[in-house]
C-alpha cells in the first residue's frame, strides 16, 4: 500500500524555485532516509507532506487523501495521520513534560485541547501518556518542565508525543542535527526501534552519512530541488551519497561551499 | 594590487554629513526648545521666590497631622481597590485583543488593522482623560476610576502581549498544528503559554502604573486618596497633604517591590 505519493511536486518562495518537480512514493512500513545538502529544499519538502508550508504545483496523497485540495477538517485529519519530529524538539518550553506528551492527542479529542490538558484529560489519556514516557525511559521526569531538560531528553519527549499521536507516518527533519553524537545515536536508536514496533512509515532526514547507512532502508537524495538518487539500501554506499554534497548549487542559485570531509564523514 | 583595488579597499570617511532628514529634525527640535524656554518665562526671581514659597510649605506640613489617617487609611484602600480590579479586568480583555492584534493569532488582515486602531486608540487617550469622560458617564467615585484604568490597561497590555505573541518561537505551534490541531488549541496549548511569563511581568508592570495613575484620578473625583490630597491641598492643610504624601509614597513602593519580587519569581 503507498502511504505517501508525491508526483511532479513544485515549490517557489519568492523567485527561489525550492522544489523541481519531485516525484517519489512510500509505501506503508518503509524507513526511508533523505539526505541533500543545506538548501536543497528537504525541509520544504518534508512541510509541504502534511500542509504545513503550500506547494504550488503537483500532488501530494497522504494515505489517499490530497494534501493541497483537503478541507481543514480532511487537512487535520491527515495530519493526525503524520507525526513529525523536529530538529528543534519544538515542545513548549514551560509546561511539564507530561503536558508536552499529553498534546499529541489533540487531534483526536473531541474539544481539541481541552481533552489533552493534563487536569481534564481523562484517565486513559493520561495512562496512556505516561506509557509513551516509559517508552521513552523518561517517566521519572513527567512533571520537571520541558525546558529543565537536556536535548537530547527533549528529543525524546518530542518521540513521546509522536508516538501519543499515534500517527501511522513519521516526519523525522534532521532529528538529530542538534544533538552530541552520543545523545543522536541513542535518539536515532529510539525512533528507529519505536517505529518498527509499531510498523510505522518513516521518512527520516539526516546530515551524516554513516549514522544514515546504519539505518536506512532505501534513501532518497535530493539535489538542487529534484530527486537525484532513490535507491535500496544494497544499491548504495557512501562514494554514490556523497556525490549529492559535490559540485552543489544551492537552489537559490548561489554556489555552496563543498562539503567537508568532516561533514560527510561525521 | 592596482590604484583601484586600493581604493575600493579605502576606509570609509571619518565624519559623514548629515542627510537631509537628520538637519529637519535637529532644526525643528532646536526650533521648539528655544520658544518653549523662551515663553516659560523663567528668570532667576521667579526661582528664588519659589523657592520660598516651597519653604513655606513645608514649614507648614511638618509635623504631618495625622489626626484623619483613619479617612486616609480608607481613601488608601480605595486606591488600591481601584488599580487590582481595574487591572484585572484589563489584563483579561488584553488578552483577546492581543490575540487579534498579532499577525500570527489574527484570523484576518482586516480584524488585524481593526483590533489595532481600537487599542492604539485606548493607549493614546491619556488616563486622566478617561477618567473625566467616565466621571460623566457613571458619576463620581471609585467606579470612574476603574472603568478609566480598564482602558489604560487595554491600551499599554495588549499592545505589549501582543509584541510578545508575534515574536515568540513559531515551533512549539507548529508542533501541534502538526498534531491537528484546530486553531484554538494552538492558541492556548502553545502560544499562550510560551508568552505567559512575559504576559505575568508586562501585567505587573501594568498593577504598578495603574497604583500611580489611580492616585492622580482622585484629583479629578474618581475616587480614592486623590480626592483627600486635593481637598487638603486646596484647605491649604498642608499638614494633611504631607501625611498623605507620605502614605501614598509608603503604598506604592510596596506594591512596586512586592510586583518586582514577583517578576523575579517567574521569569
Amino acid at each position: 500500500m503507498t502511504a505517501i505519493r508525491v508526483q511532479s511536486l513544485h515549490k517557489h518562495f519568492d523567485k527561489v524555485h525550492v522544489l523541481r518537480g519531485l516525484n517519489f512514493e512510500v509505501n506503508a512500513g518503509e524507513g526511508v532516509i533523505l539526505l541533500g545538502a543545506n538548501g536543497c529544499g528537504k525541509s520544504t519538502m518534508m512541510r509541504c507532506l502534511n500542509g504545513l508550508t503550500k506547494a504550488n504545483e503537483g500532488q501530494i496523497h497522504i494515505n489517499g487523501v490530497c494534501v493541497q485540495t483537503a478541507s481543514r477538517k480532511q487537512l487535520r485529519q491527515v495530519r493526525r495521520q503524520v507525526g513529525v519530529v523536529f530538529q528543534q524538539f519544538n515542545l513548549v518550553n514551560n509546561l511539564s513534560v507530561f503536558q508536552n506528551v499529553l498534546f499529541g492527542a489533540i487531534g483526536r479529542q473531541r474539544w481539541g485541547l481541552m481533552g489533552a490538558m493534563a487536569p481534564l484529560a481523562n484517565a486513559e489519556e493520561r495512562d496512556k501518556a505516561m506509557a509513551c514516557l516509559e517508552r521513552v525511559s523518561l517517566a521519572d521526569k513527567a512533571s520537571q518542565r520541558a525546558e529543565s531538560l537536556s536535548g537530547g531528553q527533549q528529543q525524546r519527549v518530542a518521540i513521546a508525543r509522536m508516538l501519543m499521536q499515534e500517527a501511522e507516518i513519521v516526519l523525522a527533519d534532521e532529528p538529530i542535527a542538534s544533538l552530541d553524537p552520543k545523545s543522536g545515536r541513542e535518539v536515532m536508536d529510539l525512533l528507529w526501534d519505536v517505529v518498527r514496533e509499531r510498523g510505522m512509515t518513516v521518512i527520516c532526514t539526516l546530515h551524516q552519512l554513516d549514522v544514515a547507512l546504519e539505518y536506512g532502508e532505501r534513501f532518497l537524495g535530493m539535489k538542487a530541488g529534484t530527486i537525484h538518487i532513490d535507491a535500496k539500501r544494497d544499491a548504495v554506499d557512501k562514494a554514490i551519497l556523497t556525490t549529492l554534497y559535490q559540485g552543489q548549487v544551492r537552489v537559490d542559485g548561489q554556489q555552496t561551499q563543498l562539503a567537508t570531509d568532516t561533514e560527510v564523514m561525521a | 594590487m592596482n590604484a583601484d583595488q586600493r581604493a575600493a579597499m579605502a576606509a570609509p570617511a571619518r565624519f559623514r554629513s548629515p542627510s537631509i532628514f537628520i538637519w529637519v529634525v535637529i532644526i525643528s527640535f532646536a526650533a521648539f526648545f528655544i520658544q518653549g524656554f523662551a515663553s516659560a518665562d523663567i528668570r532667576s526671581d521667579r526661582l528664588l521666590q519659589g523657592l520660598g514659597n516651597l519653604g513655606n510649605f513645608f514649614a507648614q506640613s511638618v509635623p504631618p497631622d495625622t489626626s484623619r489617617l483613619g479617612p486616609i487609611f480608607r481613601a488608601m484602600l480605595e486606591t488600591l481597590n481601584m488599580a487590582i480590579v481595574g487591572v484585572t479586568f484589563g489584563v483579561i480583555l488584553s488578552v483577546p485583543f492581543a490575540l487579534l492584534c498579532s499577525s500570527n493569532t489574527s484570523p484576518n488582515a482586516v480584524v488585524r488593522s481593526v483590533s489595532r486602531m481600537i487599542v492604539a486608540t485606548l493607549r493614546t487617550i491619556p488616563d486622566l482623560i478617561w477618567a473625566l469622560i467616565f466621571v460623566v458617564a457613571v458619576g463620581l467615585g471609585p467606579l470612574a476610576g476603574i472603568l478609566a484604568i480598564v482602558m489604560d490597561t487595554i491600551g499599554f497590555c495588549a499592545r505589549f502581549f501582543s509584541e510578545r505573541i508575534e515574536e515568540i518561537r513559531p515551533g512549539p505551534s507548529e508542533a501541534l498544528t502538526a498534531t491537528g490541531a484546530g486553531r484554538m488549541s494552538v492558541i492556548f496549548g502553545a502560544i499562550l503559554p510560551e508568552s505567559m511569563a512575559s504576559m505575568t511581568a508586562t501585567s505587573l508592570y501594568s498593577v504598578e502604573k495603574a497604583i500611580r495613575s489611580a492616585v492622580v484620578l482622585g484629583l479629578v473625583g474618581a475616587g480614592g486618596i486623590g480626592v483627600e490630597l486635593s481637598v487638603s491641598m486646596r484647605m491649604f492643610r498642608f499638614d494633611q497633604a504631607l501625611t498623605i504624601i507620605l502614605v501614598i509614597l509608603v503604598v506604592v513602593i510596596a506594591v512596586e517591590q512586592i510586583s518586582s519580587a514577583i517578576r523575579k519569581r517567574v521569569i
